[in-house]
């Protein structure tokens, strides 16, 4: 039996199919999904997608074979890759000299017919394998199946091209995950010994030096804090949509209540959760972020003596829920409302209100990455109410009746006045305080 | 014997050092420390005690990321060392580490001389650890 003689460019060919970093990859449904079709336009038992390397042919994909890969030397497509233009058919393999005493056709496999499509490499256009379909029985292949099987063929090169852009994306974005960590470490080491010196400044001369010069220590404190703040929220910024999207049970009273315990609480502050939904399933994480970030910001924007915040939960449909997030604050003039959800973007100094400006960009992010919509009312002096949609689905029954609620036109008020418990940290909910704003805002 | 006691700050940063033997220093005054910025120089040092029979530290307080030789591997050289001197297993490691890094963390926590991982700039957890350590 006469083993395929090698191409003339073999070397290069090899190369070229290994820097794709296919050979001995997972399983991938968009490959079994082409041979799957081949099988079936072919009216035969086996199909598959076959990369020629040194010693072997291994199979991307196949229907109908139970092996991963074969010795080259017996390979049908190792012949089929010296003419990278044009496809081999063999309709009858007893009845041709290069294979009608390979073992494949002798043996228990016991090919007869095959067709093999070349596979090209569409970086260098070097000839990687083939796309083929082999049945136990002579036969002949139509125009038509070819012509298909060609179509196919053009389609498995361009599923191996974003494989390998796809797998060039992950890398870069572990390497980029490695340097923000890097960074962020260099950054912060330096920034917290800078802090650590004015303390020691303020603690040890303090006595010495004129209050000009205290005050210009207390500015050293404060800048260095920013930074920090900042450093953190853009390492949150980068981090949405890099972590994992398992949907899991979530307690959504614990989730805000867990919020809150994280928020340093001014004395005045009145906090109210309203929902009749407890357990949800839903990416935890991420709506903890969500609701952490604008919790924070109706907190630093409320009211300066009676800051309220309230947060009401609903379900919109077996999907989704709606939360709202209202503050009692001095509310956002309609012209400035396009910008809060930039970076950077904060519409007071950072001498009046510490802030990196980050905390709504990170909410749009979020919810970007979820296509889910969020929407700022407001008007000056009347507070801000954001509302948004989050995917999440039902974990217990009692969630039902709340959407029928819902479906039924009940609206936040008379959800929040027929709620018995609500999370109420230091004064007890006292209800909607807040007029309805008129003023209406879509972002997205 | 208590003059022969101490601790051993490894650490590149020069304020982190300061900074920890202050907080220790201020929990208890009678502390000793050594200190030194990179791996290599700390592991000669210990290499040397315990060839001439010296006084080992109490405790070590090692950072990570360091030049020359880091955290892990000053751990290797000296996990490789004390088969030779098992008088140096006694001695409890505290890494100290960033939050970044947590495939390092667990890492460390592999090996039987680390007492436990600290997170870094968390006084209070350095302070809990190495004081009851260490008196």
């Amino acid at each position: 039996m006469p083993a395929a003689e090698l191409p003339s460019n073999e070397n290069q060919r090899l190369q070229s199919l290994r820097s794709l970093r296919i050979l001995d990859s997972a399983r991938d449904s968009a490959f079994d999904s082409i041979v799957e079709i081949a099988a079936t336009i072919a009216q035969v038992p086996i199909s598959a997608i076959s990369l020629i390397d040194r010693d072997r042919q291994w199979f991307k994909s196949s229907v109908g074979l139970d092996v991963s890969e074969t010795p080259r030397c017996e390979a049908f497509c190792a012949h089929a890759i010296l003419n990278p233009t044009e496809e081999l058919v063999v309709e009858d393999a007893t009845q041709d000299p290069r294979f009608r005493d390979n073992p494949l056709v002798t043996g228990e496999l016991n090919i007869r017919f095959y067709a093999g499509v070349p596979l090209c490499s569409p970086f260098d256009s070097m000839v990687l394998g083939t796309l083929c379909v082999i049945d136990h029985e002579p036969r002949k292949v139509t125009e038509d199946q070819l012509s298909v099987l060609r179509s196919l063929g053009r389609q498995t090169e361009f599923l191996i091209k974003a494989f390998l852009n796809n797998r060039k994306l992950v890398e870069i974005s572990e390497e980029l995950d490695q340097f923000a960590a890097a960074a962020a470490h260099d950054i912060k080491s330096p920034l917290r010994g800078i802090r650590y010196l004015a303390d020691r400044l303020e603690e040890e001369a303090a006595e010495q030096l004129t209050d000009d010069t205290m005050q210009r220590v207390y500015k050293i404190q404060q800048r260095t804090d920013r930074l920090k703040h900042l450093l953190e929220d853009l390492l949150e910024y980068a981090k949405v949509g890099h972590e994992n999207t398992v949907e899991e049970p979530t307690n959504l009273r614990e989730l805000v209540s867990d919020i809150l315990d994280d928020n340093p609480l001014s004395e005045n502050l009145t906090f109210d959760f309203s929902s009749k939904m407890e357990s949800v399933s839903t990416t935890k994480v991420q709506l903890a972020r969500v609701l952490r970030n604008l919790i924070g910001n109706a907190i630093k924007h409320g009211h300066a003596e009676h800051p309220k915040v309230e947060v009401t939960a609903k379900r919109l449909n077996p999907d989704f829920i709606e939360f709202v997030v209202r503050d009692n604050g001095p509310g956002i003039a309609e012209r400035h409302q396009g910008r809060v959800f930039n970076c950077f973007e904060t519409l007071r100094s950072r001498d009046e209100v510490e802030g990196s400006g980050m905390g709504l960009a990170i909410v749009k992010r979020s919810l970007d990455l979820n296509d889910c919509r969020i929407q700022l009312r407001s008007e000056p002096g009347k507070g801000c109410e954001f509302t948004f949609t989050w995917p999440a689905t039902t974990t217990s029954c009692s969630d039902l009746s709340c959407c029928n609620d819902s479906q039924a036109g009940s609206t936040a008020q008379e959800s929040t006045a027929k709620d018995a418990e609500s999370t109420s940290s230091q004064i007890p909910a006292i209800g909607l305080g807040i007029p309805m704003p008129t003023m209406t805002n879509t972002m997205n | 014997m208590l003059e022969d006691k101490y601790i051993l700050v490894v650490d590149d940063d020069e304020v982190v050092r300061d900074e920890t033997i202050r907080i220790l220093s201020e929990a208890n005054p009678e502390l000793r420390f050594r200190q030194f910025s990179d791996g290599e120089s700390a592991f000669r040092f210990i290499q040397q005690e315990t060839e001439t029979q010296s006084p080992l530290p109490s405790v070590i307080l090692l950072d990570l990321m360091m030049p020359r030789m880091n955290g892990v591997e000053f751990l290797e050289a000296l996990e490789e060392l004390s088969d030779r001197f098992p008088l140096l297993k006694s001695i409890p490691v505290f890494t100290v580490t960033g939050c970044e890094f947590a495939g390092l963390r667990n890492h460390c926590a592999e090996f039987s001389s680390v007492a436990a991982v600290v997170q870094k700039f968390d006084s209070s957890q350095i302070l809990r650890s190495v004081v009851s350590a260490a008196s």
